[in-house]
């Protein structure tokens, strides 16, 4: 037993420091290895901080609200045997015990608080992985041979989360997906297309698009998930060398067929006006929106609205779509899971027979072009389930 | 196209050079009128005469010291040492003259010879005509080796290590004489590089020479339960392992399987550079299946069971990939 | 080709052109800049002088470690020479062989070796390439008497004898293989008469009289020129040690002074009887190998990154250095 500094670990791979949310462990209770000890939010997303061995919080160095650096302290705990993740300052009863003159040799409590890496049995295929993903291998059972391991125990626990979301869409239109996958300690990346969301630049060909995305992709492992014409995007990207992707989502797919709403990329084209979106936007069947929301929307929208066009123009002329995903799709070295809503009125749902044999197909009835927010927690599942397969594969 | 054997392919290598190049000569023990101890230069004496098919007398440090005083002045001589068991005999000349005289005078004096020779287990040769002694050759920086494994490398190795300006030692395999196979129009990779026989994504088994059968025959019995990528090294010195390091990174597990000694081998090499080169994707270690590290003895029940065979690779492969055990380990 | 009658005058100015220029080598040595003590000097043995002049341009020849004089008999240039056996890029081999590998293909010279007797078959190959391709040249094979005990000369005065080749065999008899005197090493001393055995036309020759050598010497090498493959001794002795370090005292003084009598250059002065031409020479020798040694000493070392060059021919990828090679495995990918 000995007094340890807690550091915040690195929970993703490009995260410098997190802000702290919330505190499940209280000062004076005693937590087990594996245990969430508090929330902080990265660059990407909320995770969980889990103990990596048995102990008592005696002390948050931390608040809610707090910004910590990487290896920043968080907490004085009190814990058994061996730290991960903490650097460990002893008590000065043990301090006594490390000195020369000490009655007991045959005790080296300094090396009892080493980190106990080095013996945790696991593949360098899984620590690099756990490395690259920022995952920590104590508390991963291993599948591999005499309990070691595997990258793909260490990817089960991570693989970040690509989402791609649709034309005259942006990142705010995933709404509360990222959450639900953060909570599957699943980390998300969300990429704008070209000319949408916060990304300036533009492209004139699909082609150009997905070699701009591709180059934005997180390293490690990944799923990758799309939405109509993001799920384009995300089946050419999974056919990239080097992505090799653990699973690919798609949402009412774009590319699948030859029909498409000109009136929806019309009207989307044109609107200008708070009155004009609200009137584009019904062709998703999203439900009723507040003006304020729609009020909200319009800026992103209008900006770079002529870019938003161009990429409009690319992939849909006259309501008959330029590009085929199929080829991608069925050359994506991944499981697929499909889901489309079958009142959608913008791409026709029936397209889903154009799918390889392999796709999972999952239909949702009385759901529009948007069946992902209709039924938010099958999509997160699918995601999930998605790299579940990938395992099993 | 047409069949031939590994034999033949090697003698039109040699006629085809010969042919082309009148400053081409072989030399070595029963070369000429005996038509090689395994008859790969029949007829080429009555070809091209005794000043460019040499038969000599048994000096094996002698035959190849003379090569390597022709080769140095314009000539491209093949030597031929019968048995790959007596570089014990030819060492120094190989070693300390011919793999280093371009590098101790200073790049002027290459050494453009081939060593033809033979080696491998399989007809009860015993100890002093059955060994695999590549590793001598792949330790040896200034030589280059190569081994072929099928009838079109036979053919298109020769005559890529005739064309090399520096001194190559050729060992063919003595059990892969009469294998049937076409001569490619075109070598299937270039000199120096290996050839990938067999895709897969589970596990990568790099080998050269006459393991790359066994190897192909496991690989066949294991897919779809266990799909193997097979490497096939074909030159080992210098050895360019880009290929392979891009294979064990997809599959994540190596296994070399080799028919010379285990110790100090051609696979301790590979394995080594495996580890360095591809540590962040392995799986599991890089494991060597050779021959056990024993002379090889003559009883055909204790040579075939002194080196791996099909079934051995196969069930080892399968132990290393699904972790089922063979029998054998209980 | 030198006139007949200034051949002896010749003859003497690159005998003592060697002696200077071994004496040279072991002055470098003293100064610390020779590459290494593995130094072995022929000083004794200059009279081979007149064997090489028997040999032509084209011809080719390979020696042993003690060959520096042989070397410049043929016409090597002892500041390059020095350059090497300093280890300089200005070497004949770049800096890479030294004493005992230097070689210059130019010259006809196709290796001297550290082997005892590794270099003699190269002369049967170099045979096969004069018979094949009627060039006309010969190839000689210089060594010491330790050879003699090597069964890769046999082989190749075999091969030679069979196939009727162009070459000579020449060992240069100092009496010694390092420190054991030929009587230690041979049962029986007839060494031309093993080579008779072969097939090959074999001579003796006495090494304190460079006429004397040049003279019985001719027919042999005339001989190998039209396929007759020849032998010959030279009958000499080694002044100094084994290497530059050695002391010899595994013999007597008394075997040292009778043997330094038979010096091939006092007996080349007292048959010339000429010494204001002698000294003439004498003083431009000095001055040349002074202004050799010079040079050498001033030529830059080469750079370490040649190292990996001419392990293969250009074309090939140099061999990887083991730094980049732990660096790829060791390097942080950030």
């Amino acid at each position: 037993m000995g007094r340890v500094t807690l550091l915040l670990p690195r929970l993703g791979e490009t995260m410098e420091e997190a802000k702290v949310t919330e505190w499940i462990v209280a000062p004076g209770d005693a937590y087990a290895r594996g245990d969430v000890l508090l929330e902080v939010e990265t660059d990407k997303t909320v995770v969980e901080v889990p103990a990596l061995s048995d102990g008592t919080l005696i002390k948050q160095l931390v608040a809610p609200g707090d910004t910590v650096a990487l290896d920043g302290p968080i907490a004085e705990v009190e814990q058994d045997g061996e730290a991960t993740t903490a650097h460990v300052e002893p008590a000065p009863t043990d301090r006594s015990s490390e000195t020369p003159n000490t009655l007991k040799p045959a005790q080296t409590p300094r090396l009892m608080s080493q980190p106990t890496l080095g013996k945790i049995a696991a593949s360098p295929a899984a620590r690099a992985a756990a490395r690259r993903g920022g995952v920590s291998l104590s508390g991963l059972t291993g599948s591999g041979r005499r309990g070691r391991i595997t990258a793909q125990d260490v990817n089960h626990g991570a693989g970040t989360v690509v989402l791609l979301h649709g034309l005259f869409d942006d990142s705010k239109g995933w709404r509360g997906l990222p959450q639900r996958l953060a909570k599957r300690s699943l980390t998300c990346v969300v990429l704008d297309l070209p000319g949408h969301g916060d990304d300036t630049s533009t492209a004139d060909s699909f082609d150009a698009a997905a070699d701009q995305l591709a180059k934005r992709l997180p390293a490690g492992p990944l799923h990758l998930v799309g939405h109509s014409l993001g799920a384009a995007f995300a089946a050419r990207l999974a056919t990239l060398d080097g992505v090799s992707p653990l699973s690919l989502t798609l949402f009412a797919p774009a590319g699948l067929g030859s029909a498409i709403s000109a009136d929806f990329l019309r009207d989307m084209g044109n609107a200008d006006t708070a009155e004009a979106l609200k009137t584009a936007l019904v062709h998703l069947d999203a439900g009723p929106m507040s003006d304020a929301a729609i009020s909200q929307q319009l800026p992103r929208h209008v900006a770079r609205l002529k870019a938003k066009v161009t990429l409009a123009n690319a992939v849909a002329q006259n309501g008959v779509q330029q590009i085929d995903a199929t080829g991608d799709i069925a050359a994506a070295p991944c499981p697929v899971a499909v889901m489309f809503g079958t009142s959608d009125r913008i791409l026709d749902w029936r397209n889903v027979a154009h799918l390889p044999a392999e796709a999972r197909i999952h239909l949702i009835p009385n759901a529009g072009h948007l069946p992902h927010l209709v039924r938010p927690d099958l999509a997160a599942a699918l995601i999930a389930s998605g790299h579940d397969l990938a395992q099993s594969a | 196209m047409t069949k031939t054997t590994y034999r033949d392919a090697l003698r039109k290598a040699l006629l085809d050079a010969m042919a082309e190049d009148e400053n081409v000569i072989l030399m070595g023990e029963e070369v000429g009128l005996y038509g090689g101890a395994y008859g790969v230069t029949k007829g080429l004496l009555d070809h091209f005469g005794a000043n460019r098919v040499i038969d000599t007398p048994i000096s094996e440090p002698g035959i190849v010291g003379a090569a390597i005083g022709a080769a140095m002045t314009g000539l491209r001589p093949v030597a031929e040492i019968m048995y790959v068991d007596f570089a014990g005999m030819v060492m120094d000349q190989l070693a300390n003259q011919a793999a280093k005289s371009r590098y101790m005078f200073g790049g002027q004096i290459g050494v453009p010879m081939v060593l033809r020779t033979q080696g491998g287990t399989g007809r009860s040769a015993a100890a002093q005509h059955s060994q695999s002694l590549e590793a001598w050759m792949m330790h040896t920086p200034g030589l280059r080796l190569a081994m072929p494994a099928t009838v079109s490398d036979a053919y298109h190795l020769l005559r890529d290590a005739m064309r090399q300006p520096d001194p190559v030692v050729f060992i063919e395999h003595k059990g892969l004489y009469t294998l049937k196979g076409e001569i490619s129009p075109d070598p299937d990779a270039p000199w120096g590089q290996p050839a990938i026989r067999r895709d897969g994504r589970d596990l990568t088994i790099a080998t050269y020479s006459r393991m790359l059968h066994e190897t192909l025959t496991a690989a066949a019995a294991l897919a779809p339960e266990v799909e193997v990528e097979v490497i096939d090294l074909r030159c080992l010195n210098p050895l360019d392992d880009t290929v392979l390091m891009e294979s064990v990174r997809r599959t994540g597990r190596c296994l070399i399987v080799t028919e010379a000694v285990t110790t100090g081998s051609v696979a301790s090499e590979i394995a080594a550079r495996v580890t360095e080169q591809c540590f962040d994707w392995l799986e599991e270690p890089p494991l060597r299946l050779g021959g056990e590290d024993i002379p090889i003895p003559v009883s055909p029940a204790l040579e075939r069971a002194s080196i791996p065979d099909a079934m051995l690779i196969e069930e080892v492969a399968r132990w290393l990939v699904t972790r089922e055990a063979p029998s054998w380990a209980a | 080709m030198t006139l007949a009658n200034d051949a002896p005058l010749s003859r003497y100015r690159t005998m003592r052109r060697i002696r200077t220029f071994e004496e040279r080598v072991g002055e470098l040595f003293l100064k610390g800049e020779s590459a290494g003590s593995m130094l072995h000097l022929s000083i004794g043995e200059e009279a081979v002088v007149g064997l090489t002049d028997h040999m032509k341009t084209g011809d080719t020849f390979t020696t042993h470690h003690r060959g520096h004089g042989i070397f410049l008999a043929r016409g090597a240039d002892p500041m390059r020479m020095l350059a090497e056996i300093a280890g300089r890029e200005a070497g004949y081999c770049r800096g890479k062989g030294g004493s005992m590998h230097i070689a210059d293909r130019g010259l006809g010279h196709l290796g001297a070796n550290a082997i005892v007797g590794g270099g003699i078959p190269h002369i049967v190959g170099a045979g096969i390439t004069a018979r094949n391709t009627a060039n006309q040249a010969i190839s000689v094979a210089f060594f010491g008497d330790g050879a003699m005990s090597q069964g890769i000369l046999y082989e190749a005065m075999n091969m030679a004898a069979l196939w009727k080749l162009p070459v000579v065999f020449c060992c240069i008899n100092n009496q010694y293989g390092m420190g054991t005197r030929v009587d230690r090493s041979a049962g029986k001393q007839a060494f031309p008469a093993r080579a008779e055995a072969f097939g090959l036309n074999a001579v003796r020759a006495d090494g304190a009289d460079v006429e004397t050598v040049h003279n019985d010497t001719q027919a042999v090498m005339e001989g190998a020129r039209d396929g007759h493959p020849g032998f010959v001794e030279i009958d000499a002795y080694r002044f100094h040690g084994h290497a530059r370090m050695d002391k010899s005292p595994y013999r007597t003084p008394e075997e040292e002074a009778a043997g330094r009598d038979r010096d091939p250059l006092i007996m080349a002065r007292t048959t010339l009887d000429d010494e204001a031409a002698l000294n003439t020479i004498d003083a431009e020798v000095t001055e040349e190998m002074d202004a050799a040694m010079a040079g050498a000493i001033a030529a830059p070392v080469p750079a370490t990154d040649t190292m990996f060059q001419d392990v293969y021919d250009p074309t090939t990828p140099a061999p990887q250095p083991q730094r980049a090679r732990l660096a790829s495995v060791l390097e942080e990918l950030n």
